[in-house]
């Protein structure tokens, strides 16, 4: 894999650790205030928590692939930058949900 | 327990340790000024297929036996918050942490190739990332399994 090359996946990758930690998110809070998410998970993929983790092993394989072949690169560190963004607030979202779920605040 | 689950949950633990023993020294490296690239690439490798094996190790246990065995017992007993809030967390943070893995291996790739010092500002955030979600994951672990007793 040349460099060019390495660069335009690295920004894909990046892009696609962005849209996974918005879906797990999404998908994690939503499920729990709507009960038919959640039911449609655990129906669909017999447990709503692999339903969370293959959604978003595809969302982030497509978005890698297509991203992957599409973008030029250029932008991999600022898109690093914005999947460590998109991380923490994912992973404290989901934790202050959590927390006030269990207060019985939301 | 069966053997099988027992097995599954050791690995499950063993499994992440070294992943997060790995992208530990992943980071570790990649920030000085001459990283060793032959190591950085190995560790990272051993990350992303640590956290692989602990997920997939993991969820076989959580979706088979906690969820049935497990989960009462803490909800029904003194520490329900420790389900309630630290088992939740843990589990769905836990799902980020591959992924930036995958990341984090392309970024050593780019890097080995091209020592820019704004992407090794960036790839360097992204694996601290991956290790201080990695260490709440496993701290939350300790606090689960000491919420069954």
């Amino acid at each position: 894999m040349n460099n060019k090359t390495l660069m335009r996946f690295l920004q894909a990758a990046a892009i696609g650790s962005i849209v996974a930690s918005i879906l797990i998110a999404i998908l994690t809070i939503v499920g729990e205030e709507w009960a038919p998410l959640k039911d449609w998970l655990k129906n669909t993929f017999t447990h709503h928590w692999l339903g969370k983790g293959a959604l978003a092993i595809v969302a982030f394989s497509l978005v890698t692939l297509w991203q992957g072949y599409v973008c030029s690169g250029e932008k991999a560190t600022q898109a690093m930058w914005y999947a460590v963004i998109a991380a923490l607030i994912s992973a404290v979202a989901m934790t202050g949900f959590f927390i006030l779920h269990t207060f019985q605040l939301v | 327990m069966s053997q099988f689950l027992a097995t599954a949950l050791v690995l499950h633990v063993v499994l992440g340790l070294i992943g997060l023993g790995a992208i530990h020294l992943t980071f570790m490296q990649v920030i000085r000024k001459q990283p060793p690239w032959g190591i950085v690439v190995k560790a990272a490798w051993i990350a992303f297929f640590g956290f692989l094996l602990s997920w997939m190790t993991g969820a076989y246990y959580y979706v088979v036996h906690y969820g049935v065995v497990v989960k009462p017992l803490i909800v029904s007993g003194e520490f329900p918050w420790a389900h309630q809030v630290f088992m939740e967390a843990k589990e769905h943070v836990f799902l980020l942490i591959p992924f930036l893995t995958v990341v984090a291996l392309f970024a050593v790739y780019a890097l080995r190739e091209n020592e820019n010092p704004a992407l090794k500002s960036a790839a360097s955030a992204l694996i601290a990332t991956a290790l201080v979600l990695g260490i709440l994951v496993a701290a939350a672990g300790v606090i689960i399994s000491g919420g069954v007793r």
